[in-house]
């Protein structure tokens, strides 16, 4: 060799490329089926693993989905139950304006109703220092609520009455109490003068 | 045949697992992956060994496959790795039994292919015993006749450094092969 270009020549004729051998191929797709991705695409034994198990389990995984889902559903309407906020609920329908169930400035009228749809006792007295408006009756899963509408002066306000088991503070003089077996909560579009709603028994405030 | 428009497409082809695009890509590559094997382990039952590994390292990852280089670079970084990974013992050994038929296939020949026979068998051997960064780096030159900068891309080191490796392995194959001038001017007569 007496200079770099003969040997490059030399390089070039004893490295040219080969065609592979024809059983070649037969050898990649032995081995290829050996170590079970094949040269078919790999992914589908697996898949056909996978949708083994996926049937095999398919009855466990709907039985413990049921059971998730009852068991959501018992506790959902549990909770509803016991944390039902006669304050959130006289808020909300101080602002519904749905129509009345039942329209009426008379306060007897309107406890005589009350008591026939809810079997409550609002006892609104005759001489109330408000202007009544009507009622209607909600129901909260097995629990009848009797909503009274009223205005003092310009304002709206309402008063919610339920039976015991809703959760209200026990004091009087709070916007949510208990009293005669019955849970109250007010709530009123004036929030300077919120003692304002309290004129509905209290018509010396 | 996967009706394929460009070697892209063959690519998803094989990415989206359709067998015969594996077939297709097998065709194409086939002849040199197994230059490149055969080339650096100088042994043809080596070279197998090497093509099939190379291939089935392709099948399994070709999902790897992001398009980040071209797909050729990809594959030429696949039959190389295999190569610098396969057993030393197996390029120590063998090429030896393959000068030994060498000669005994032109045993019978004229003077001058004789001494090409031998001529072919000391540049192989003198390739073969060449550092696996440097022999690598002289196949691809030389075998796949890629440009420095391909060979830096395939090897993941800097044009400069590939010119380095070829520059050390053209002189350790000078200095090997210094004695066969006179054989190889009458190899060629």
């Amino acid at each position: 060799m007496r200079d770099r270009l003969a040997l490059e020549l030399e390089l070039a004729e004893e490295l040219r490329p080969v065609a592979a051998p024809d059983e070649l191929w037969e050898r990649v797709r032995m081995a290829a089926s050996a170590a079970e991705f094949g040269v078919s695409p790999r992914p589908a034994p697996r898949r056909r693993r996978l949708a083994a198990w996926a049937w095999a389990s398919l009855p466990v995984a709907a039985i413990l989905t049921l059971m998730i889902a009852a068991a959501t559903l018992w506790l959902v309407a549990r909770g509803q139950e016991r944390g039902l906020d006669l304050q959130e609920l006289a808020i909300q329908e101080l602002h519904n304006g749905a129509p009345l169930d039942f329209q009426s400035n008379d306060a007897a009228r309107i406890n005589h109703w009350i008591g026939r749809e809810a079997g409550l006792e609002p006892c609104i007295p005759v001489q109330t220092g408000v202007r009544l408006a009507g009622a209607r009756v909600i129901r909260k899963g097995d629990v009848r609520i009797a909503v009274v509408s009223y205005r003092v002066g310009e304002d709206m306000a309402t008063l919610v009455v339920a039976g015991n088991g809703t959760s209200a503070n026990s004091g009087h003089g709070h916007s949510q109490w208990q009293a005669r077996g019955q849970s109250y909560a007010l709530a009123s579009t004036n929030a300077e003068d919120a003692q304002a709603a309290c004129r509905l028994c209290h018509a010396t405030l | 045949m996967v009706l394929v428009g460009s070697e892209r497409e063959l690519v998803a082809a094989c990415q989206r697992g359709e067998a015969e695009a594996f077939r297709e890509l097998f065709e194409t590559y086939k002849d040199k992956v197994h230059s490149i094997a055969l080339r650096y382990s100088g042994n043809s039952a080596v070279a197998m060994d090497i093509a099939q590994d190379t291939f089935l390292k392709l099948f399994s990852s070709i999902r790897d496959f992001r398009g980040d280089a071209s797909f050729e670079t990809w594959v030429y970084r696949l039959v190389v790795n295999s190569c610098l990974d396969h057993k030393r013992k197996y390029r120590r050994l063998i090429p030896m039994a393959d000068e030994v038929l060498t000669s005994l296939r032109s045993s019978g020949d004229s003077l001058a292919e004789v001494l090409r026979a031998e001529l072919s068998g000391l540049i192989r051997t003198a390739v073969d015993r060449l550092a696996p960064d440097l022999r690598i780096a002289i196949i691809l030159r030389y075998t796949e006749g890629l440009s420095y900068a391909e060979i830096s891309e395939v090897l993941g080191c800097s044009p400069g450094t590939v010119a380095s490796r070829l520059n050390r392995a053209h002189k350790a194959l000078e200095r090997r092969l210094a004695h066969l001038a006179g054989k190889n001017r009458g190899a060629h007569a």
